[in-house]
């Protein structure tokens, strides 16, 4: 054998060296502390944050919209997006003014888990309404135009954990096209608490230990994306010049048709006016669904928006009133 | 087939159940097809490259062998030393020569229409052109013999846990343990796993983590970032390439451990160093001592006047910065450190620190030294790198990156700094084994919980490939 190349390799004596049977010890020790970890991990995975208690309940929210619908005969609508339509839409508002202008009696409930996106309401829908009798009426889901095309990012952990259910995974790496790293890692966090829920945990340490983390992020994320906006113009290439796709949305629609729920699509307002993409319009009339232009109502202002993105109190008041004059609209 | 994937983890498995079943020759022939298809799994097109480096590098070393006469083996080594340095030429260098001679040209008011090719750098081509042609300068000089099995011989240039980026092993070192059957040893297995979980904390928790910082902040325009958010863009690169660099070589020499075989120690607490000469003999040894061996002594070395011994230093150091990559900012990054290098000489033993706290101060200085060299390193252009470094000096406030960037810095770098001072104070890599195994299975306990919360936000390549 030849020489050790460098002293600083060498133990005193080799009688220090651990064994294999003795270093087995340590990965033992290792391996029960990551058992630990995952019991604490799903322990409190239910209250790690308010979209978490919010995702953990929809089983619960969904048995009791059945419930209740399946008491009063009533047609059962469920409000389906994010942030976006959690902020805008107040239940209580859409029920007062549905009575005030004669509408349909309606039963509803809010499905708006944060951050998320056309895939993630696929599966989501796949997972959470899966016997017969839970499916809605109406599906209303509400969008601003990066939510519904194929080129959104994905969040795999938090779509992996907690939208797809375990039978589907196959066919989530069978659609997205993933590679063996991403189906590997999609396995990990289906199963996994730990793995599921890492970016929670990260957050929640690095938010305590590390100060203006919030704020040195964000403006680190800017200083990134402006960086990558510039190279790829430099290239010649505009984001805008990248060409949207949207078979996520045509799947999630050809699920809901499947089982005879009628899907009402609603371009979200933004404190500027935009435009639907005309092909994502055409998808969901092709397909026998609605689009409910919210972009534009009338009266809504910037100080409607609370920060700038999400509706405020004002807000969401004028936009639940409208979504209650479009399912008096719809519905009679 | 990055170290810090699934997939490699899984290919281990795989190869380790049949390699242990297997007798010597059958596990070094499983090695060299496992070590292809690693390197396969790149980019397969350039196969043929490391098979003709291995093949043109194996015939003249026995040919030199055979020959008796001086003029001969001076020929066989031209031959070799064309094909070796003249494949990496082209594939890495040719691009950066055409541009540059274009530029110059154009500067001196000729209008040249020159053919610059996009080629793609070859994964690794610098590390096994190195490796390999260490072997044929060793046998032509009668320090090794030239080695009669082509298996053998090509598993030596293309042993996977080594073959992309380093460490750059000599033949005197690894050729003997594939030549020979590997002998079970006590601490392979501990020693690996310690290896593997140092390497796998340095990539993918400090180098990775801290490399997104550094993006965001070398990626910024004029005007967007103050002096002390550059400054801390350049102490997270400095703990970015160290954590990259020196997590690379830890998980190869861990995965070859469990193999039985031993690679060189590629880094030792660079960042302790007190001195340019100190720092040189922490920081990717492998290749500092492959510069000191094949480049600076044939130099002349120290020997010669004084003139001599800063020129040999100087030409060095400008290639050590060349051979990290094809730009100017690499050779200027060299090149300071062959000014460090060259001060440190002439003045070095004038300003020796006493006690602790001198060797803190030394220590404080030096690392900043180094980071003035990693600003010249990192920077997209020698405009960038001005820019900061004027930033830096004229405009210092703390900012919400700033105090981000620093403490995440804190964050993952503090616990490393306070384990690196505590080896280095027993002068052992390996004094964690020595310890009682409570112990070591709580550090590896923390490096676990790292490893599991703080991955990065980006799946991190390694910097090094590109070299």
């Amino acid at each position: 054998m030849a020489d050790k190349f460098h002293d600083y390799d060498a133990l005193p004596t080799d009688s220090h060296a651990p064994s294999f049977g003795k270093e087995l010890r340590v990965v033992a020790v290792v391996v029960a502390f990551i058992m630990v970890l995952e019991i604490i991990a799903r322990i409190i995975a239910p209250t790690l944050d308010y979209d978490r208690e919010n995702i953990h309940a929809f089983p619960d929210v969904i048995t009791d919209l059945e419930q209740r619908a399946e008491k009063s005969g009533k047609p059962r609508v469920v409000f389906f997006g994010n942030s976006l339509m959690m902020h805008g839409l107040n239940e209580d508002i859409v029920y007062k003014e549905l009575a005030a202008i004669d509408g349909p009696e309606i039963e509803s409930t809010k499905i708006t888990p944060v951050g998320t996106a056309m895939l993630d309401w696929e599966y989501l829908y796949r997972r959470y309404f899966e016997t017969e009798g839970s499916h809605p009426d109406v599906l209303v889901v509400g969008f601003v135009g990066c939510h519904i095309h194929d080129q959104e990012p994905i969040k795999l952990r938090r779509l992996s954990r907690h939208f797809v259910s375990t039978k589907d995974l196959p066919n989530l790496w069978k659609t997205e096209k993933m590679g063996f790293h991403q189906t590997s890692q999609s396995i990990l966090c289906n199963i996994s608490a730990l793995e599921g829920d890492q970016p929670e945990h990260q957050l929640g340490i690095l938010y305590s230990v590390v100060s203006d983390y919030r704020a040195g992020v964000r403006k680190n994320n800017q200083l990134i994306s402006d960086a990558k906006e510039r190279r790829a113009k430099e290239k010649g290439l505009t984001s805008g010049e990248l060409e949207e796709t949207y078979h996520r949305m045509e799947r999630f629609i050809e699920f809901c048709k499947k089982h005879n729920v009628e899907v009402w699509f609603v371009p979200m307002p933004q404190p500027e006016v935009w435009d639907c993409n005309f092909a994502a319009t055409a998808l969901a009339e092709k397909h026998g669904m609605k689009v409910l232009d919210a972009s534009n109502i009338d009266g809504m202002t910037e100080e409607d928006f609370s920060d700038g993105y999400h509706l405020g109190e004002t807000g969401g008041e004028k936009f639940s009133k409208w979504m209650a004059q479009q399912i008096k609209q719809q519905r009679d | 087939m990055l170290f810090n994937s699934y997939a490699f983890w899984i290919f281990l498995a795989l190869l380790w159940a049949v390699y242990r079943l297997l007798p010597h020759r059958g596990q070094n022939l499983l090695l060299l097809v496992a070590s292809y298809y690693f390197y396969g799994c790149w980019d397969w097109r350039f196969l043929p490259l490391i098979l003709t480096t291995t093949l043109v590098n194996y015939y003249t070393a026995i040919g030199i062998e055979k020959s008796d006469s001086q003029k001969q083996h001076r020929m066989l080594m031209v031959v070799s030393a064309i094909v070796s340095l003249g494949l990496l030429g082209f594939f890495k260098y040719y691009g950066f020569f055409t541009e540059s001679a274009a530029e110059a040209l154009t500067w001196l008011g000729f209008h040249v229409n020159m053919n610059i090719l996009n080629i793609v750098l070859p994964v690794g081509i610098s590390f096994y052109t190195f490796q390999t042609m260490s072997y044929t300068i060793d046998v032509y000089r009668g320090k090794t013999k030239a080695t009669h099995s082509l298996p053998d011989f090509a598993l030596y240039v293309a042993y996977f846990p080594q073959l992309v980026a380093g460490p750059i092993e000599r033949s005197s070192t690894l050729l003997p343990q594939i030549t020979h059957p590997r002998r079970k040893r006590t601490s392979d297995f501990s020693e690996g796993l310690n290896l593997i979980l140092m390497g796998l904390l340095l990539k993918v928790v400090i180098g990775d983590n801290l490399g997104f910082i550094t993006d965001g902040i070398f990626g910024a325009e004029k005007g967007e970032i103050n002096g002390t958010d550059a400054l801390v863009g350049i102490y997270c690169f400095a703990f970015q390439i160290y954590g990259d660099f020196a997590g690379y070589s830890s998980i190869a020499r861990g995965v070859s451990k469990w193999l039985g075989i031993d690679l060189m120690t590629n880094f030792r607490m660079p960042y302790l160093a007190r001195n340019p000469s100190d720092f040189w003999q922490r920081w990717h040894i492998s290749l500092s001592s492959w510069l000191r061996d094949y480049l600076y002594i044939p130099l002349g070395g120290n020997r010669g006047s004084s003139f001599k011994v800063y020129r040999n230093l100087m030409i060095t150091m400008l290639l050590g910065g060349l051979w990290h990559g094809a730009g100017w900012t690499f050779i200027v990054w060299g090149g300071l450190h062959g000014i460090i290098l060259c001060i440190y000489r002439a003045l070095g033993d004038k300003f020796t620190l006493p006690k602790l706290w001198g060797r803190v101060v030394a220590t404080f200085f030096f690392f900043h030294l180094i980071c003035l060299t990693w600003l010249f390193f990192r920077a997209d252009s020698f405009d960038q790198a001005w820019e900061m470094l004027r930033l830096i000096l004229t405009q210092q406030e703390m900012t919400s990156l700033s105090r981000y960037g620093l403490g995440m810095i804190a964050f993952f770098c503090t616990p490393l700094m306070v384990y690196e001072v505590w080896l280095n104070k027993s002068g052992s890599l390996r004094r964690l084994e020595t310890v009682r195994w409570g112990w070591r299975a709580a550090a590896y306990c923390y490096i676990v919980f790292m490893l599991i919360v703080f991955p990065p936000p980006v799946f991190g390549q390694f910097i090094y490939f590109q070299f």
